[in-house]
């Protein structure tokens, strides 16, 4: 049985506004305080302890950042779990867009992780910018995002070239900064996000990896990526209204960032070939060698 | 008579000789060729199967009674996909 002290009960009924988007949302249920760190703790229980149908303006904390500190994102997703979502023992059901609908139903042990996914990917794509189903690489400041469904082969890519740096495994975020693009992990996400120094790198390209008997490696035209690129975009879940946004992105990045099909065989390194045909500028990164 | 229209939980564009389709209701990224992309943006007010088929068949310049059938397919797989909505004129 948990310890009291570590449960705390949300409001029944609640109105968040969040960006601009003002919800009102259902919370019936308790949070389990052990799955955050002190200070979100802090923001759990005061979160808890706000009347029914009070407003919370969080505009404040995305001023602070395009990516706020951990403790910040735990923050804020907390006041979005109590203001968007119900949670029964991390049975999580988004409600998102309009009040009383549910968009999507998520369980299971990574409920609260794939809640802080939908949420942050419908910002990130507010702002400006993407979360992929991609794993991401990177060598120096010079990274490739591996977009691919379970199975495709993404977890696999860092134990085929351990010198490189894995951002992610499962989840990366892309935005446009200046006249290109970066990626980064989402470091809230422990379970996607992997601590192995900066969480950056600027995007050369897609490669979207397949298992396959031999390495091969082909450039995709536009039309080939668009529909790639759609099935990997991390917001469709949560992307009641935003239909517009959604579209749009999908063809900027098919648009902007090449891509490339990654035919993975069981030997043969596929780093320096693929940084040859992305990026042949990037000499630093593309020899492994001196990591 | 049944009218077909496009579901509004979509947003769509033509890019190049195809039409790209974002649906939030069914989470999926749908591409239509040419013809079925011409059909979609016929779609934007509430038309009959003859009124699509008519439109296709002089657009493209195929038999009415094969772009009946046409229109037929594609709008079951439309529908299938949530991509339309129908109702029935008054």
């Amino acid at each position: 049985m948990k310890d009291e002290a570590t449960v705390s009960s949300l409001p029944l009924r609640y109105r968040l506004e969040i960006a601009g988007i003002a919800l009102d949302v259902h919370a019936d249920a308790s949070l389990d305080l052990q799955r955050f760190d002190g200070r979100a703790q802090r923001y759990a229980r005061k979160a808890a302890a706000s009347p029914p149908d009070h407003v919370l303006q969080l505009d404040q904390l995305s001023e602070q950042g395009f990516w706020p500190p951990n403790e910040i994102a735990a923050a804020r997703l907390v006041d979005d779990i109590a203001g968007r979502v119900c949670i029964e023992a991390f049975q999580c059901r988004l409600c998102l867009g309009e009040p009383g609908r549910t968009d999507a139903w998520i369980g299971g042990a990574n409920g609260f992780e794939n809640v802080l996914r939908l949420l942050i990917s419908r910002l990130v794509l507010q702002r400006g910018g993407a979360v992929l189903h991609a794993a991401a690489l990177r060598c120096g400041d010079v990274g490739v995002v591996f977009p691919g469904v379970s199975g495709a082969g993404k977890s696999t890519l860092t134990l085929r070239q351990q010198q490189l740096h894995q951002v992610s495994e499962d989840m990366t975020a892309i935005r446009p900064v200046g006249d290109g693009w970066i990626l980064e992990a989402l470091p809230f996400l422990a379970a996607h996000a992997l601590d192995v120094g900066p969480r950056s790198a600027r995007v050369v390209g897609f490669a979207f990896p397949r298992k396959a008997p031999e390495f091969a490696l082909r450039a995709l035209a536009p039309r080939e990526m668009r529909a790639r690129i759609g099935r990997s975009l991390v917001v469709f879940a949560s992307a009641r209204g935003l239909e517009p946004l959604v579209l749009e992105r999908t063809l900027q990045l098919s648009r902007d960032i090449p891509g490339w099909e990654l035919e993975l065989d069981r030997t043969t390194p596929f780093w320096p070939e693929l940084l040859d045909r992305m990026h042949p500028s990037a000499v630093d990164a593309r020899s492994t060698a001196d990591l | 008579m049944e009218l077909i229209q496009r579901n509004r939980r979509t947003a769509w564009r033509r890019v190049e000789d195809e039409v790209v389709i974002v649906s939030s209701e069914t989470n999926a990224l749908t591409i239509l060729n040419e013809t079925a992309g011409r059909v979609w943006e016929l779609l934007g007010e509430p038309r009959t199967y003859e009124e699509l088929a008519t439109a296709l068949s002089l657009e493209f310049d195929v038999e009415v009674g094969q772009a009946r059938r046409d229109v037929a397919d594609l709008v079951a797989d439309l529908r299938l996909s949530k991509l339309i909505d129908s109702t029935e004129a008054k």
